[in-house]
């Protein structure tokens, strides 16, 4: 875990993490954790499953880059096809491999919030 | 603060587990968090009843429907899995995840702790609420987050801790640790 700065209601975990998409699967029955297990074996990095439809899994891939994971989509698609609960099809790809987008900082709500700018953002949504 | 105990301690009789989620009601995701969860409760207290309900979809108003029927029957504890992120508030293709504002459109007496990425995004809202004799806590959906929240929140049971606040901060802390290191 990096280093947090907690607040009373709210901590902020400063991890970097790649946002993973692959389509063109078909799911069923998948255990979630069998495929972080398996995948985190192949790319050597912390994963968690944050969605899955029928069609589609979504990931966090913790400390990597984009481009490493789109460097390695055979290898990748290969490693998650072997997983009971997903099979691959000849569609299959990563749909995308985005890096956790940053704030942007014309969003940052401005007046009588307190805190920095990222704890205002953080505001927006409440 | 109406909490059911026998001398001075906790008692946890009767316990329901709620999954979340589109995808686990469907079958398309397996749930393996509510067995886990159930072994470490039934480790506890192994005289407790556990149910582990029909998975909830991705609705606030089913979610609150059926925190409802728990908290008239007067469970003793009541835990959500999944559907404690920001969810669609931030990416449109991620689920929409309501249990953390269910949970407090419903009960009035909470506490949360909430877990921001560095990019401004909420990963997760874990709340612990209680209403009357029931206590109500959501856990995230990764199993490995799952398990450890629900291990800390059996633990301030099983050492009798009634403060929402000190619940809820050892539930969040327990899924912080998790989080893999940079």
């Amino acid at each position: 875990m990096g280093s947090e700065l907690n607040m009373d209601d709210s901590v902020i975990a400063y991890i970097d993490k790649t946002v993973v998409r692959i389509k063109g699967v078909n799911v069923k029955g998948l255990k979630p954790f069998e495929l972080e297990k398996k995948l985190s074996e192949f790319i050597q990095r912390g994963i968690r499953v944050i969605g899955v439809t029928g069609e589609s899994i979504e990931m966090d891939v913790y400390n990597i880059d984009p481009e490493a994971i789109l460097k390695d989509e055979s290898g990748i698609i290969k490693a998650i096809s072997t997983v009971e609960g997903i099979t691959a099809t000849e569609l299959t790809k990563i749909d995308s491999a985005k890096k956790i987008v940053e704030v942007n900082i014309d969003n940052i709500p401005k007046g009588q919030q307190y805190g920095c700018q990222k704890e205002r953002w953080n505001n927006i949504d409440k | 603060m109406d909490v059911r105990r026998k001398g001075g301690i906790i008692l946890i009789n009767n316990v329901v587990i709620i999954p979340t989620g589109n995808e686990v009601l469907s079958g398309v995701v397996t749930d393996t968090n509510s067995p886990a969860i159930m072994q470490l409760i039934l480790e506890q207290y192994p005289e407790c009843r556990v149910i582990r309900l029909k998975p909830v979809s991705d609705n606030e108003d089913e979610i609150i429907e059926q925190l409802e029927e728990c908290i008239h029957e007067n469970v003793d504890l009541v835990i959500f899995i999944g559907g404690s992120g920001g969810g669609h508030r931030y990416v449109s293709t991620l689920a929409k995840d309501f249990t953390h504002s269910a949970i407090e459109k419903y009960i009035s007496e909470y506490k949360y702790k909430e877990i921001y990425g560095k990019n401004g995004h909420m990963w997760s809202k874990l709340v612990a609420a209680r209403q009357g004799n029931t206590l109500v806590v959501n856990v995230p959906g990764p199993y490995v987050e799952a398990v450890e929240a629900a291990k800390a929140c059996v633990k301030c049971l099983a050492e009798n801790e009634k403060d929402l606040n000190v619940i809820v901060d050892r539930i969040s802390s327990a899924v912080l640790s998790k989080y893999p290191k940079n």
